[in-house]
C-alpha cells in the first residue's frame, strides 16, 4: 500500500465517522435495552399462567371477539395476534376499520379461558415503544428510517476503511497490544484498533442487516404495488365488510391449506395493508428458521374459505432472514447476554474514536508526533 | 510498504467464528445451536477480556 493510499483510507476513515458517529452512538444506546425487550416485558407485565397451544388459541378466540364487541359496542376488531407461549390473545379495536393504526387500542385476553386480562396498553409500553421509535426511525417516520439506513451504509464505509489501516498500524505490534506506558492517546489508539477488529465481523453483520431493515417499508410497498394490488383490486371499492365467518374458521382453514405452517396473527377486513373483503391471515413456518418466514393468506371474510395464498419474493424472504442476524434474539439468553456486551464494546470504539479525533484537535503537538512515529511505522 | 500477512490471522480467524457461530445457530436447532452462538460471539469477547485484562508485556 503506497503513502498516498494510505492517506485517502485515513481521510475515509476520518469523515465517515464524523459523518455517522453519534447516530451510531443513538442507535448503540437505544439498541440496548431492546435487545431484551421480550425479557423487560415479562417482567413488566409477568405470565399468570403456563404456555398454551394454537388449539387453546382457536378454541377461545371467537370468545375474545366477542367480549371485546361488547366492551367496545361501536368499534371494529382490526387485528387479533396470538402468543401461545405466553397464552395471549392480544386484539387492537378503532372507531372505524379504516382508521389509521396509531389510533387503535389494545385489549388482552387468556388463551386458556378466553377471559380479559388487560384493557389497554400493557405496563412500560410507551418507554419501549419511544425507544423502539427511536431506534427505527428517529421519531421521524420513513424520513427517518431511511436517513438512518444511509447513515448505516456510511458507518460500513467506516469499517471498511478502519480495517484497510488496521494493518499498517498493527504490522510491527502483536494481536491486542495495548500500549501502557504511553500517552492516553496512544493507549486509547491501541484500543480502539483491537475492540475494533475484534468485533469487526458482528458488527458488519448488524450494521448491514439493520440497513436492510430500513428498507423495510419500501420493499413492502413495492410487493404491494406489483404481487397484492392486482389481486385486491376487483374488491377495493368495496366498504370493509364485519365479517360472517367466526375467525376460527378463518384460522382452520389456513392451518387447512399451509399445515406446515403456524398462525401468527390475523387482519380483519379493511382498506390499510389488507383487503375489505377478507381477513389477512399471517403465517410463520415451524422451525427456527422459517419461523422467520411469513406467508399471508387472504381468507374469504364471508364464506369463511382460503381465496388466495401470497408467494413473498426474494427481496422480503432476504429482509426476513436478515431481521434475526440484526435483533440477535434467536438463541437464548446467553446469546441476547453476549450480543448487549458486543453493544457495549461498540459504544466504546465509537466513543475512543470519537476522543481520538478529538484530543487529535486539542493536542496538535502530540498528534504530529503520534502521525511521525506512525509514518515512520509504515514507511 | 509491505504488509505481512500474519497481521491478519487472529481477526481473520475471529471473524470466520464469529460468522459461523451466527449463521449456525441461526440454521441449526436445539442446544447445538445455542452453543454454536455462543461460541461464535462468546470468542471475541473472551480474547477482548483476556487481552484487556491481561495486557502484553
Amino acid at each position: 500500500m503506497t503513502s498516498h493510499a494510505l492517506r485517502r483510507w485515513r481521510w475515509l476513515h476520518k469523515w465517515s465517522s464524523i459523518v455517522c458517529t453519534l447516530f451510531l452512538l443513538l442507535l448503540c444506546l437505544t439498541g440496548l435495552p431492546l435487545i431484551f425487550s421480550e425479557e423487560i416485558n415479562d417482567y413488566l407485565d409477568p405470565l399468570r399462567s403456563g404456555p398454551s397451544t394454537m388449539r387453546d388459541v382457536t378454541a377461545h378466540v371467537d370468545e375474545t371477539v366477542t367480549r371485546a364487541r361488547q366492551a367496545w359496542p361501536g368499534q371494529r376488531v382490526r387485528l387479533a395476534v396470538f402468543d401461545p407461549d405466553r397464552a395471549r390473545i392480544t386484539l387492537r379495536l378503532s372507531p372505524g376499520a379504516d382508521d389509521a393504526f396509531d389510533t387503535t387500542h389494545e385489549m388482552t385476553f387468556s388463551a386458556h379461558t378466553g377471559k380479559l386480562l388487560r384493557d389497554g396498553p400493557p405496563p412500560g409500553d410507551a418507554v419501549m415503544d419511544t425507544i423502539l421509535q427511536l431506534h427505527v426511525q428517529m421519531l421521524a417516520g420513513l424520513p427517518g428510517e431511511l436517513f438512518l439506513g444511509l447513515m448505516g451504509l456510511v458507518f460500513a464505509v467506516a469499517i471498511v476503511s478502519g480495517v484497510a489501516l488496521y494493518a499498517p498500524f498493527m504490522r510491527r505490534m502483536r494481536f491486542g497490544e495495548i500500549r501502557w506506558r504511553r500517552s492516553v492517546r496512544v493507549r486509547w489508539l491501541d484500543v480502539h484498533n483491537f475492540l475494533g477488529v475484534a468485533t469487526v465481523c458482528w458488527v458488519l453483520i448488524v450494521v448491514l442487516t439493520g440497513v436492510m431493515n430500513t428498507l423495510a417499508t419500501p420493499l413492502f410497498g413495492l410487493w404491494e404495488m406489483r404481487d397484492v394490488v392486482p389481486v385486491l383490486k376487483p374488491f377495493m371499492p368495496d366498504a370493509p365488510v364485519i365479517p360472517a365467518a367466526s375467525l376460527s374458521r378463518a384460522i382452520r382453514v389456513t392451518e387447512g391449506a399451509l399445515p406446515a405452517m403456524t398462525v401468527r396473527f390475523v387482519t380483519f377486513p379493511t382498506h390499510i395493508n389488507g383487503s375489505p373483503d377478507h381477513y389477512v391471515v399471517w403465517t410463520q413456518g415451524k422451525s427456527k428458521l422459517r419461523s422467520r418466514f411469513m406467508t399471508p393468506v387472504l381468507v374469504d371474510a364471508a364464506k369463511g374459505e382460503v381465496a388466495f395464498v401470497a408467494k413473498m419474493p426474494w427481496y422480503l424472504r432476504l429482509l426476513e432472514l436478515c431481521r434475526p442476524l440484526h435483533f440477535g434474539d434467536y438463541g437464548g439468553v446467553l446469546l441476547k447476554g453476549l450480543w448487549a456486551i458486543l453493544d457495549v464494546v461498540t459504544i466504546v470504539v465509537l466513543g475512543s474514536g470519537l476522543y481520538l479525533l478529538l484530543a487529535g484537535k486539542r493536542q496538535p503537538a502530540q498528534a504530529a508526533e503520534s502521525r511521525a512515529e506512525w509514518s515512520g511505522k509504515a514507511a | 510498504m509491505r504488509i505481512s500477512m500474519t497481521v491478519w490471522r487472529a481477526p481473520l480467524f475471529l471473524s470466520v467464528v464469529t460468522f459461523s457461530g451466527l449463521v449456525l445457530a441461526l440454521v441449526l436447532e436445539g442446544p447445538v445451536a445455542d452453543i454454536a452462538g455462543v461460541i461464535g460471539l462468546g470468542l471475541p469477547c473472551g480474547v477482548m477480556a483476556w487481552r484487556l485484562c491481561r495486557p502484553l508485556r
